[in-house]
C-alpha cells in the first residue's frame, strides 16, 4: 500500500510531522527496509492510517506519592473513545497522535472527564496476516470533576492486536495503561499528589488511508 | 489551512471547557472523598430545618412540625404540639422540649411539652407582649439547660426571654436597653451568666453595647468561647471578628483579613455568615446562606487564611446550602447537624483536619459518610 498525499491531514498534525522530520532525514541515509514476507501487507515511510476505538474505562487505583498509600478511585467503570493519527516510518515502526475522551462517575453520580493527547510510537510484530502493535505514548491529559479542571502528564503503554478485514481495515482489540501523575499545586496540600492508575479496553479499527 | 484553524479552535475550545479551577485540593482527593451519601429518605431533601436539639437520647427537630428520632434509629416519627409552623425547637434536658409556632398571620406562640415520645402533654407558654417567636436555643452541657428565646413584640421591637419550666421572663438586661430593639435579634448566645446577642448592626454583651468594628457590619452570629474567653460574631458580608479580651470591650476586635467570598453560579458574592458554634480550642464552624458551612482556625497567623469553606463540593446541596443552624453533639462523636432551609438535615461525625501549611486546608469527616436524614 502506496501513501496517499493528504496534505490538509498532515498539516493539520504539524507536531507530529515536526516531530517525525529528524526520522525521515535518518530514514533517507539508512538502508531499504528488509522486503515483505509473503501473505503481508507492506507498509512504507509515509503510509497513513486512522485508528477509531471505543471500549471502556477502568479507573483501578491511585497511589499517594507522600507514602506509597494504595487507594480505591471511588470512581465507577466508564465509556471512552478514541481517534488516532498513525504515520508509518517503516513496515516495523510507525509515529501516532491520539485523542482519547473518557468519563466515570463518583457514588454521588458526579462525572470525572477525562481527555488526554497522546504521542505515540509503535512498533508493529507481524504474526502471519494479523499484527501485534506495542505503542508506548507520552502527552497531556485534561481532566475535569464538579468545577474543578487540571492538566496532567499522561503516559501510556498499549497492546493491541489486529487482523485484517480487507486492504484497508483492521479489526483489534486494544489494552492500554493510564498512569497520570498528579501533582499537588503550590497552593494544595503537598501531601496529596497522586498517581492515577487506569485501564482502557476498547475494539479498534484500522483504516489505511 | 482551514482545517489547522478548525483543528486550533477546536482544541482551544476543549481547553477552555477544561480550564484549570484547581480548588484547594487535587483533583484526585476530591474524587476520593466523594463518598455516598446516607439518604434516610425521612425528612425529605427540600426540607426546611431551621433548628433542632436533643433530649434524653432522642433528637427533636423543627421542620414545620417537630420531627423526632432516637439517638441510634434513622426513622422519624412526628409530634404536633398545636396548629401552625413548628419553626425552632430547644429543652431544658430534664423534663420539657420548647417549640416556637408561628401562624399564617405572622404572630406566634411558645409551647412546651413534657414526655414527648412517650405520652405527650403540651400546652403554651405566656411571654409578655409576645407577637412570634423567632428562635429558642438551649445551652450548657449539665441539665436542666439554660433556655433563652429571642421574640419580636407587639410594639414591633425585639427582646429575650428565659425560659424555666413553664414560665417565660424578659431577659432585665434587654428589657433596660434604651432605645429598645427596632432590628431583629438574629442569634444569642448564654455563657456563665451572660447574654451575647446580636441586633441588626449592634452587638450586645448582657446590655453593654459593644463596637467590634469601626467599618458597620450587619451582625447575624454571635458566640462566646468559653475556652479562649473570647467573644466571636459574625456578618452577612463575608467577615469573622473575634474580641480581644473576655469582655469584647477593647476595639476594635480582631478579624479574617479578607473578606470570604462565594460564586452563586454566575457571581462573586460576600459570603452570609449565619450561626457559629465552638469546635475546640479556637476552632470554629459558621454557616451561611448559600455557602454551606465554613471552619474557621485563630491560630492560623496569617488573619486572610483564618476562615476557610469547607472542602465538601461533592455534596452540592449542602456546599452551596443555607445552613441556618449547627447542632454540635458532643456525646455522639462529636456528631454535627447542619440545618439547611430547602436540603434538609445533615449529619456527620465531625473529625477536622488542619492540612499541611501553608496555606492551610481543612478537611473534615473524611472517611465517612454524610447521612441526609
Amino acid at each position: 500500500m502506496t501513501a496517499a498525499p493528504k496534505k490538509t491531514i498532515v498539516t493539520a498534525i504539524a507536531v507530529l510531522l515536526f516531530l517525525q522530520a529528524g526520522f525521515l532525514q535518518a530514514q533517507e541515509s539508512k538502508p531499504q527496509p528488509p522486503p515483505p514476507r509473503a501473505g503481508a501487507v507492506t507498509h512504507i515511510l509515509g503510509d497513513q492510517s486512522f485508528i477509531f476505538g471505543l471500549g471502556a474505562l477502568f479507573p483501578l487505583f491511585f497511589v499517594k506519592m507522600s507514602d506509597g498509600t494504595v487507594e480505591a478511585t471511588n470512581l465507577s467503570i466508564g465509556p471512552k473513545a478514541s481517534i488516532e493519527y498513525m504515520n508509518y516510518l517503516s513496515q516495523s515502526f510507525a509515529l501516532g497522535i491520539e485523542v482519547t475522551g473518557g468519563f466515570a462517575f463518583s457514588p454521588n453520580f458526579n462525572i470525572y472527564w477525562a481527555l488526554p493527547i497522546t504521542a505515540k510510537i509503535i512498533y508493529i510484530i507481524y504474526i502471519g496476516s494479523t499484527q501485534l502493535f506495542l505503542d508506548l505514548g507520552a502527552g497531556i491529559i485534561l481532566e475535569k470533576f464538579l468545577e474543578y479542571g487540571h492538566l496532567d502528564f499522561f503516559a501510556k503503554p498499549q497492546v493491541s492486536f489486529y487482523i485484517p478485514i480487507d486492504p484497508t481495515l483492521d479489526l483489534g482489540l486494544a489494552v492500554g495503561y493510564w498512569f497520570v501523575p498528579q501533582f499537588a499545586t503550590p497552593d494544595q496540600p503537598q501531601d496529596q499528589s497522586r498517581l492515577g492508575n487506569f485501564l482502557d479496553i476498547s475494539v479498534s479499527l484500522i483504516y489505511h488511508l | 489551512m482551514k482545517h489547522l484553524c478548525a483543528v486550533v479552535l477546536i482544541l482551544h475550545l476543549v481547553a477552555l471547557s477544561f480550564s484549570c479551577n484547581e480548588g484547594t485540593n487535587t483533583l484526585f482527593d476530591n474524587i476520593i472523598h466523594d463518598t455516598q451519601v446516607s439518604d434516610n429518605n425521612q425528612l425529605g431533601n427540600t426540607a426546611k430545618v431551621p433548628s433542632i436539639t436533643k433530649f434524653n437520647g432522642d433528637y427533636f427537630a423543627a421542620t414545620g412540625v417537630i420531627r423526632w428520632r432516637n439517638e441510634g434509629d434513622t426513622v422519624w416519627s412526628t409530634l404536633t404540639l398545636a396548629s401552625g409552623l413548628h419553626n425552632t425547637v430547644a429543652t431544658d434536658g430534664v423534663t420539657y422540649l420548647y417549640a416556637g409556632i408561628l401562624y399564617n398571620d405572622g404572630t406566634g406562640s411558645l409551647y412546651q411539652c413534657s414526655n414527648p415520645t412517650s405520652a405527650p402533654s403540651s400546652g403554651s407558654i405566656s411571654v409578655t407582649d409576645l407577637k412570634n417567636i423567632l428562635k429558642i436555643r438551649n445551652f450548657g452541657s449539665s441539665t436542666p439547660y439554660d433556655v433563652y428565646a429571642s421574640y419580636g413584640k407587639t410594639d414591633g421591637t425585639f427582646s429575650i426571654c428565659n425560659i424555666s419550666g413553664t414560665t417565660a421572663t424578659e431577659d432585665p438586661g434587654v428589657a433596660g436597653i434604651s432605645p429598645s430593639l427596632t432590628d431583629s435579634i438574629n442569634n444569642f448566645d448564654y455563657q456563665g451568666g451572660t447574654l451575647y446577642f446580636v441586633s441588626g448592626t449592634k452587638v450586645y454583651r448582657g446590655a453593654t453595647l459593644l463596637t467590634p468594628s469601626t467599618t458597620a457590619h450587619t451582625y447575624t452570629g454571635i458566640m462566646y468561647d468559653t475556652v479562649d474567653s473570647r467573644i466571636l460574631v459574625s456578618t452577612n458580608d463575608g467577615y469573622i471578628l473575634r474580641s480581644t479580651d473576655a469582655t469584647g470591650t477593647s476595639t476594635p476586635w480582631e478579624q479574617n483579613s479578607e473578606q470570604c467570598i462565594y460564586n452563586n453560579g454566575s457571581t462573586d458574592l460576600p459570603v452570609p455568615f449565619t450561626e457559629i458554634v465552638p469546635l475546640d480550642s479556637n476552632l470554629y464552624l459558621v454557616g451561611s446562606r448559600g455557602a454551606g458551612f465554613w471552619i474557621i482556625d485563630w491560630t492560623v497567623a496569617d488573619a486572610k487564611d483564618r476562615v476557610k469553606r469547607w472542602n465538601g463540593s461533592s455534596y452540592s446541596d449542602l456546599y452551596n446550602g443555607s445552613i441556618e443552624s449547627i447542632f454540635i453533639d458532643a456525646s455522639a462523636g462529636p456528631r454535627g447537624f447542619f440545618c439547611t432551609i430547602g436540603a434538609g438535615l445533615w449529619d456527620n461525625t465531625i473529625t477536622v483536619t488542619l492540612n499541611s501549611t501553608p496555606p492551610p486546608t481543612y478537611n473534615i469527616n473524611y472517611g465517612d459518610p454524610w447521612t441526609r436524614e
